[in-house]
């Protein structure tokens, strides 16, 4: 039993104040039991983060179990309040002297107490559509029936904006309240199309609309939704994106067909914690737009982050967030992991590579720093609590069997990890690998059952091996493939 | 009921522990664990004498139990086990490399592991230092069923067998 650190005890398990009465316990627990359902939540062996929880209860609900887990406790940890935070690592110790190891860890963060009857926080949200040529027909169309529906959905507290782009921006709805549905509409109806795509143009419009209303108890968005690729203003829109996560404006993404530079704009949406969507025909727009309106409606806490240093002897190799959003993340401190939705966890898959080459006994620390977020609904929003991330030295003579949810996760994460390994292989030069890894990545698809993907794999690896690069459709289909069998359940 | 062997296909009675043509062992080595492959209890497979159904999609993962690592091997298939070095012709399909294999005594080509939906199997390749499950020492050549959470011990790295869900 080794949960008495930052954000790993008990405590934080339930997500509950050190002071907590037993009812207060009891109510915790029942919330948190409804909550770590396998129904209620998707991700799998939700159960054995069930058994953490119970774990917690079964000490915390007993009065002098409660008090000698106190006393190990160190004076000054408090869990951070309404959420339940839940620390899953693959070892219970690190073996001394041996160096090249590797630690994974399934962060999982949950709202406590929430019980849907709540409203929810008001949006304050700015669609950027990009309305260059080559969204002409079909294209335009069903953005502006998606962008519709949007409006439909929103609250009449809710701030919408919508800023369309091709080589200038313009201002099609001035940030406004989400009230008067068809006025909002008729203006989106009237979008036309024009010249190239210059994303940068768009989201600075976008951002300064945001900017207006920026008030901490609401959901601050800019949803970007573009079909092309933009030339030479890369790095100021990266740059610009980290502006918008330092104000706690988060930005999400949707890329129709294949022309659209999916590693830019995974790149941009990943520096505030927000995730892209593929829409490889136009008929899907409408149905991501609405997937889009549910996470970003449905959010406990915006602009969750980990500020983090890294032990000594461990170096953070990849973060993974699991869920509500599938997606790689800058594994470089803050940490920026997007929002924990009301209902489902945020769960991000840590990888850790550690030396304990010279490291005989103790604790070795994997990471140890800050969580905060934002929960809009409280009268102050911003809050934080110090974590650590840490596990024993320890030689141990019966080997351990890792937690069952993390081989899950790892597994299911291999095949997405291999494309994204092929892609850095391509950028540095080594076709013959990439080639390779792809054509491995075929076979595994092909005895996982994935017919169609894995001659898109193969196809691949052909075109790779004699072109040297990936294509734009099947690398948009190979990555947004590989990532959606992540989700795929369990039965 | 009858059973054939894994490695030589010899029809077998369904209680015998080893194949009478070939000596492969045709049980797991050592029932530690109830669950084998695809969630099947193994006494369940002793006593029909048949391999178990599949339930549902299973893949196995090798843990490298010293250093933490998880390698995934996806889906079935066969899988060669052992070390790159330079030089070589044959590469194997799982490099115990950057885990200290040369170190620990592992051979290049050490052993192979077949993966079916509903159950996995193991064979030295005739390795220099051997390979052993749960500590038993297997015969080179010779095809060994192996269960979830079984160790695994090429030369002197050990290595656990895990079965994850698809």
């Amino acid at each position: 039993m080794r949960a008495t650190s930052y954000l790993d005890n008990y405590y934080a398990r339930l997500g509950i104040s050190r002071t907590a009465s037993l009812d207060e316990i009891h109510l915790a627990y029942r919330n948190a039991a409804r909550r770590f359902h396998p129904d209620a939540n998707k991700i799998a062996g939700a159960h054995e983060l069930f058994l953490l929880v119970q774990e917690a209860y079964n000490t915390l609900s007993d009065r002098e179990k409660r008090w000698k887990y106190d006393s190990s406790l160190p004076p000054d940890i408090d869990a951070p309040p309404s959420i339940m935070v839940n620390t899953l690592y693959s070892r219970g110790q690190i073996t001394p002297g041996e160096p090249n190891q590797v630690i994974y860890v399934l962060l999982d963060l949950m709202a406590t107490g929430f019980d849907g009857s709540q409203q929810r926080s008001p949006l304050n949200v700015c669609l950027v559509l990009d309305s260059s040529t080559s969204m002409a027909g079909s294209r335009l169309t069903q953005v502006v029936k998606a962008a519709n529906r949007f409006i439909e959905q929103l609250m009449p507290n809710d701030i919408l904006s919508v800023v369309t782009f091709n080589d200038h921006a313009e201002l099609v709805v001035p940030a406004q309240s989400g009230g008067d549905i068809h006025r909002l509409q008729s203006k989106v109806s009237t979008l036309q199309t024009r010249g190239g795509t210059e994303i940068l143009q768009g989201l600075q419009l976008g951002l300064k609309e945001i900017q207006r209303n920026l008030r901490s108890n609401y959901t601050n968005h800019l949803v970007l939704i573009t079909d092309g690729r933009t030339y030479g203003d890369e790095s100021p829109s990266l740059h610009l994106a980290e502006q918008a996560s330092r104000l706690g404006v988060a930005l999400s993404a949707i890329g129709i067909g294949e022309e659209w530079n999916e590693n830019f704009v995974d790149q941009l949406v990943a520096i505030g914690g927000g995730s892209s969507l593929y829409a490889d025909r136009s008929a899907e727009i409408h149905k991501l737009l609405e997937h889009r309106f549910t996470t970003i409606s449905q959010c406990f806490a915006n602009n969750v982050r980990l500020n983090f240093e890294a032990g000594p002897n461990a170096t953070l190799q990849y973060a993974f967030r699991l869920s509500p959003d599938l997606g790689a993340l800058h594994t470089a401190s803050p940490l920026v992991l997007g929002a924990i939705p009301l209902e489902t966890s945020l769960s991000v898959l840590l990888e850790f590579s550690l030396d304990a080459t010279e490291l005989k006994h103790g604790d070795l620390v994997l990471a140890e720093g800050e969580l905060r977020l934002e929960i809009p609904t409280r009268a102050i929003p911003a809050t934080k609590a110090h974590f650590r991330l840490s596990r024993p030295i320890q030689d141990v003579d019966e080997p351990q069997v890792p937690s069952q949810t993390l081989i899950n996760a790892i597994g299911k994460l291999s095949l997405y990890r291999m494309q994204e390994q092929a892609r850095q292989d391509i950028e540095a030069g080594d076709l013959v690998g990439a080639a390779k890894r792809m054509r491995m990545l075929a076979t595994h698809l092909l005895s996982s059952g994935q017919k169609s993907l894995a001659q898109t794999v193969l196809l691949a690896a052909d075109d790779i091996k004699q072109g040297g690069a990936l294509g734009e459709k099947t690398g948009k289909q190979i990555k947004y493939g590989t990532r959606a069998l992540i989700l795929e359940s369990d039965d | 009921m009858k059973i054939n062997c894994p490695n030589c296909g010899v029809e077998q009675e369904q209680n015998d522990l080893f194949c009478s043509n070939c000596g492969t062992k045709l049980m797991s080595t050592t029932p530690t664990d109830s669950t084998s492959m695809g969630g099947v209890p193994t006494n369940k497979l002793e006593a029909s004498g048949t391999l178990p159904v599949p339930v549902g999609k299973a893949r196995l993962n090798l843990h490298i139990i010293r250093s933490g690592q998880i390698l995934p091997l996806t889906g079935p298939g066969e899988y060669i086990v052992g070390r790159v070095s330079e030089g070589q012709s044959i590469l194997p399909d799982v490099d115990l490399e950057p885990y200290a294999a040369y170190e620990s005594g592992v051979s290049r080509l050490h052993a192979r592991i077949r993966i079916e939906d509903h159950a996995m199997w193991i064979t030295d390749l005739g390795s220099a230092n051997g390979t052993r499950v749960n500590n038993e020492k297997l015969v080179p050549h010779r095809t060994y069923l192996l269960s979830n959470k079984d160790v695994v011990r090429f030369g002197r790295l050990n290595v656990q067998a895990l079965v994850g869900q698809e």
